[in-house]
């Protein structure tokens, strides 16, 4: 056989083999390989061959970066990548103000108008798609979640697919809280459920929602002085809704997640530690909260001097990562192998929303819209 | 076959098959080592092996090397079957730590080949259809790619530019952001 043979020797078929097992975490990896010749760019651009590209590596499609709110005087929302290079940088960056994300998953982000809160708005980043819904009436505060509704998706690319959008608000004026369902295929809302909850001086605090099966959980902050948090849980099968307290905690930074098996967790702080708990619901065991895990931030993020802050501010779903700010910068860490990278020197104070998807060289075009005309 | 009982496991064991590289050399192999080819195995179910298998896409060197994979992968495929009941559990995790840890070395010693050995290596896991071996070295050549430019990657595989300047400058435009 010939001394110098190289790729293009190789049957395209072999050679897709090897382009299919390009990680897919960094997105300039695959669409540098797409600029090498013209085979390569061929089978990079070829809709089948990217098809099995993504699930081949499956879910959760890759984080590609977060938002983040920068309060002067304002909340501006920005778009931090945590790959290099990144397709939303530069001259595409994303800057979505007045709009600001709320919620995260399937590849779409929802966002709130900073000022007319009851107006939302779809986007998909990497299409530059986006949609704004049919204003709701007299909402002040809410907690929402977007995601696919295509059956049997696998969410690996369902750009341009039908959606849903899950709204929980409060109204004050009747003591009310309200689940509405926007259905992109209907184009309309619809009133789900409301559940009065009482004359309680409650106020209905914005926290980021998730979906766990046919549930919803969320968080509600009771008292005049907001001292009296509880997570909300909503069926949305039964149209039940229970309240759960939180486990023992330093402060009110945490998260809620789905665990790997499907339940309830949570994401809190003790000290220098971050505490993982799962919601237990077996009638035969303890129902309650089960610690499942403590990692230890000094150890786990290499730091000599003493962490004295620390604010969980965020999780990305199916990736398994949490965002955690201390007074050495703000981190994202792993669940799985709890390895720690930083991702800005500063210690971000509010809670982000991370943004996951794909990035093929067929979603490359740098010319990304943005989201709606800012004012 | 192999999962029907102890007995036909001892006989697909003991059970040969001839392989021919493209120059003609013969290769004698167990059924166990050559059903790791899904190519092979559909041509022992489907009876066709009597006299060899041709092999005209792989040659003697590749076709040694091939063998020389399976073989030891279906020694590990045979051990993780059979190995549990003569150990308590502790001790056959142990074993089973210790030979995934040799295979790993196996399998890092066994890509330590040159360029186009690992090429003509992907053709014949390809063409044979070896899941494992595919995934092994195809690994590999990604591995190499990831974070480089495309001129790094012609100039590492003798890759021939033949992109038009308009196709070039097209591609640049688009996705400028991925070479900052």
């Amino acid at each position: 056989m010939a001394a110098a043979r190289s790729p293009p020797g190789l049957i395209e078929d072999a050679l897709a083999d090897i382009l299919l097992r390009i990680p897919p975490y960094e997105p300039a990896h695959l669409v540098r390989a797409s600029f090498v010749c013209k085979i390569w760019r061929r089978i990079l651009s070829d809709p089948a061959f990217l098809h099995r590209y993504r699930r081949f590596h499956r879910t959760p499609p890759p984080l590609l970066g977060f938002f983040k709110d920068v309060h002067c005087p304002d909340p501006i929302p920005r778009f931090v990548p945590t790959t290099a290079p990144s397709p939303f940088s530069g001259a595409a960056l994303f800057h979505p103000n007045p709009w600001l994300p709320i919620d995260c998953r399937h590849g779409r982000v929802l966002l709130q108008h900073a000022r007319n809160r009851s107006n939302l708005l779809v986007w998909d980043p990497v299409t530059g798609d986006r949609l704004e819904l049919p204003g709701l009436s007299n909402i002040s505060r809410l907690s929402a979640v977007v995601l696919c509704a295509a059956a049997g998706c696998d969410h690996c690319h369902c750009h341009g697919g039908p959606y849903l959008v899950l709204c929980v608000d409060y109204d004050s004026t009747t003591g009310f809280a309200h689940v509405d369902l926007y259905s992109s295929q209907v184009g309309a809302w619809g009133g789900m459920v409301s559940f009065g909850m009482g004359d309680m001086e409650s106020s209905f605090c914005q926290s980021s929602a998730v979906l766990i099966g046919d549930e919803i959980y969320f968080t509600l902050t009771l008292g005049v002085d907001g001292d009296d948090t509880t997570i909300v849980n909503c069926d949305l099968a039964s149209h039940n809704f229970s309240t759960i307290s939180l486990p023992q905690l330093d402060n009110m930074s945490f998260v809620l997640m789905p665990t790997e098996e499907g339940l309830l967790g949570l994401a809190g702080t003790r000290g220098s530690s971050v505490f993982l708990w799962s919601w237990m619901v077996n009638a035969e065991v303890v129902t309650g909260w089960v610690q499942c895990r403590v990692i230890d931030l000094q150890t786990t993020l290499s730091v000599d001097s003493p962490i004295n802050q620390v604010n969980i501010i965020g999780f990305a779903e199916g990736v398994n990562v949490i965002f955690v700010a201390t007074n050495y910068g703000t981190f994202i860490i792993d669940l799985k192998s709890e390895q720690a990278r930083k991702v800005s020197e500063s210690m971000i104070c509010y809670p982000v929303v991370p943004f996951m998807s794909f990035y093929t060289p067929d979603c490359a075009c740098s010319k990304l819209p943005l989201p709606a005309e800012t004012n | 076959m192999a999962s029907a009982g102890s007995g036909d496991e001892k006989a697909a064991a003991a059970a040969m098959i001839t392989l021919i590289s493209s120059d003609n050399e013969k290769f004698e192999v167990t059924e166990a080592t050559a059903t790791l080819s899904q190519t092979i195995r559909h041509m022992i179910e489907d009876g066709c092996t009597d006299g060899g298998v041709p092999l005209p896409n792989v040659t003697s060197k590749i076709l040694a090397r091939v063998i020389e994979y399976c073989k030891k992968h279906a020694t590990a495929a045979a051990g993780e079957e059979g190995s549990s009941s003569s150990f308590s559990d502790a001790a056959f995790l142990e074993v089973d730590r210790a030979f995934l840890e040799e295979l790993e070395e196996f399998d890092d010693a066994f890509l330590e080949v040159d360029r186009a050995t690992l090429f003509d290596l992907i053709l014949a896991a390809n063409y044979l259809d070896i899941k494992g071996l595919l995934n092994l070295t195809c690994q590999k050549v990604a591995d190499s790619v990831k974070g480089k430019t495309p001129e790094q990657i012609r100039e590492m595989y003798n890759i021939v530019n033949d992109l038009t300047p308009e196709e070039e400058a097209e591609i640049r435009r688009e996705t400028q952001w991925a070479f900052e």
